[in-house]
C-alpha cells in the first residue's frame, strides 16, 4: 500500500497529524505510547475509552475491535496488533504524561488538563487481578511491534512516545506511517 | 444526622444538587445509578474514572476509597457501601443514552447488552439525565464525565478482558454514603437499566450532615 507519510517520534516527543477516512496509521514502537484522536471537523468529538470498552465489550483494545467516540460513533478499526500474545494495551489509566500530550495538541488550541481525553495506552501491559487490583507491569515488546488503525472518518490523531519516565519500558523511537491516500 | 435535602428521583430521570465539603450524600436504590460530580468552585474540575482507578490502584471501589478528579484531587470518600459482598460498582461503562440504545438495536446487539431483543428502547438514558442533573452548572454533553455506576455489577474476565453484563442488583433498596472532600455539584441518573430484572427504578438522593 502507498505510503502517504512517515515520521519518527523520539522518546518524550509527540506527533500530531491528519489521517483521512480510509487511510491506515501504523504506530511502530516498543515503548509506552499514548494515542488519542479527534473527529477532524468537530474537535468536541473525541476518542473515548469508556465508549470503546463497552462497544467492544472488552477492557483490552486489540485487533478486530473499533475505537468509538464520546458521541457513540465509530472512529477507527483496529486492524492488526503486533503486541498480541506479548501483552495488553490499556484503557484504564489515563495519560502517563498529560503535559507532553498537551504540548503536542497545542496547535489545536482548545485543550487543557481538564478536558484532555484519556488515551489508549499502547504497550502499557497493565495487570488486573481477579479482585480488581491494578498493577502496572511495563513490559514492551522485545522488538518493534506494529499497531495498525484504519480511520473510519477524517481524523486528527496524536501520539506521545514513552511518557511515563519512571515506568518506561525503553527509550526507543516510535515510527508513525500513514498508508493510503 | 441533619437532613439538608431529600429527593425522590423517578426512573430514567436526572437529579443534581450542590453540596458542601464535609456533607454526606446517600444514594439509595435497587438498580443502577450513574453518578458524577464537579468542583463547585471550578466547574472545569470533574470526576474522572481513570484517575479514580489509578489513585486507588483498583478497578472496583468501595468503603474507604476515594473519587478523584481529572486534576488529581480527592472529591469524595466512600464512607459506607451496602453493596459490598454482593457486587461491585462499575468504572468501565460510559453512560447509556438514546444514541447508544439506537445503535445497539440497529446492530442487533441489544441482547448482548442483556437488554433482550424485543423490548422497547428508551429515547434517552443516563447521558441525557446527567446533562439535566448538571443543567444548573451547564456542563456540555461531551464533557459529562464517564460516571461511577453505582450498583452496576459487571463481570470482567481479567485475562481476556471480556466484559459481561450482569443482572446482579440489590434485592431491596440499599445505600452508599459519600462524604464530600470539597464543595461540589453532584448529579445522578436513575438508570433505565434494561439489564435489571425489573428495569429501571426510582432512586432516593439524600444530602445530610452528622
Amino acid at each position: 500500500m502507498k505510503i502517504a507519510s512517515q515520521s519518527t517520534v523520539r522518546p518524550h516527543e509527540g506527533w500530531l497529524g491528519e489521517v483521512n477516512r480510509g487511510q491506515t496509521i501504523r504506530i511502530s514502537g516498543k515503548s509506552m505510547i499514548d494515542f488519542i484522536c479527534f473527529q477532524r471537523h468537530n474537535l468536541k468529538e473525541y476518542f473515548d475509552t469508556a465508549r470503546t470498552r463497552i462497544y467492544n465489550l472488552n477492557i483490552f483494545p486489540t485487533a478486530g475491535q473499533r475505537l468509538f467516540s464520546k458521541q457513540n460513533n465509530p472512529m477507527m478499526r483496529f486492524l492488526s496488533d503486533g503486541f498480541t500474545g506479548l501483552g495488553t494495551h490499556d484503557l484504564q489509566s489515563g495519560h502517563g504524561c498529560p503535559e507532553l500530550m498537551l504540548d503536542t495538541l497545542r496547535p489545536l488550541g482548545s485543550f487543557d488538563h481538564g478536558n484532555l481525553p484519556d488515551p489508549m495506552g499502547l504497550f502499557r501491559n497493565m495487570q488486573i487481578s481477579s479482585e480488581g487490583r491494578i498493577k502496572p507491569k511495563p513490559k514492551g515488546p522485545p522488538e518493534m511491534a506494529d499497531i495498525d488503525l484504519e480511520a473510519e472518518i477524517d481524523l486528527i490523531c496524536a501520539v506521545t512516545n514513552c511518557p511515563a519516565t519512571e515506568l518506561s519500558a525503553s527509550g526507543a523511537n516510535c515510527t508513525i506511517t500513514i498508508f493510503g491516500s | 444526622m441533619r437532613v439538608i435535602t431529600d429527593d425522590y428521583v423517578p426512573a430514567n430521570t436526572g437529579w443534581g444538587r450542590p453540596m458542601m465539603k464535609g456533607q454526606i450524600l446517600r444514594i439509595t436504590a435497587k438498580t443502577i445509578v450513574d453518578f458524577a460530580c464537579i468542583n463547585l468552585n471550578n466547574l472545569e474540575e470533574r470526576f474522572d474514572q481513570a484517575r479514580t482507578k489509578v489513585y486507588n490502584m483498583k478497578i472496583w471501589i468501595t468503603t474507604g476509597d476515594q473519587l478523584f478528579s481529572k486534576l488529581n484531587n480527592p472529591m469524595m470518600t466512600i464512607l459506607e457501601d451496602q453493596f459490598a459482598g454482593t457486587g461491585y460498582h462499575d468504572l468501565q461503562y460510559g453512560t447509556c443514552s438514546g444514541p447508544r440504545f439506537a445503535r445497539a438495536k440497529e446492530e442487533g446487539r441489544l441482547n448482548q447488552y442483556h437488554h433482550g431483543d424485543d423490548i422497547p428502547i428508551p429515547d434517552h438514558g443516563c447521558w441525557e439525565n446527567l446533562i439535566d442533573g448538571f443543567g444548573e452548572w451547564g456542563v456540555p454533553p461531551e464533557l459529562i464525565p464517564s460516571p461511577l455506576n453505582i450498583f452496576q455489577h459487571v463481570d470482567i474476565n481479567v485475562q481476556s478482558g471480556e466484559i459481561r453484563h450482569s443482572p446482579n442488583r440489590p434485592l431491596e433498596p440499599i445505600y452508599v454514603d459519600f462524604r464530600a472532600e470539597m464543595d461540589l455539584a453532584v448529579a445522578a441518573s436513575a438508570c433505565p437499566d434494561l439489564a435489571a430484572p425489573n428495569f429501571g427504578q426510582p432512586i432516593q438522593a439524600t444530602i445530610y450532615e452528622l
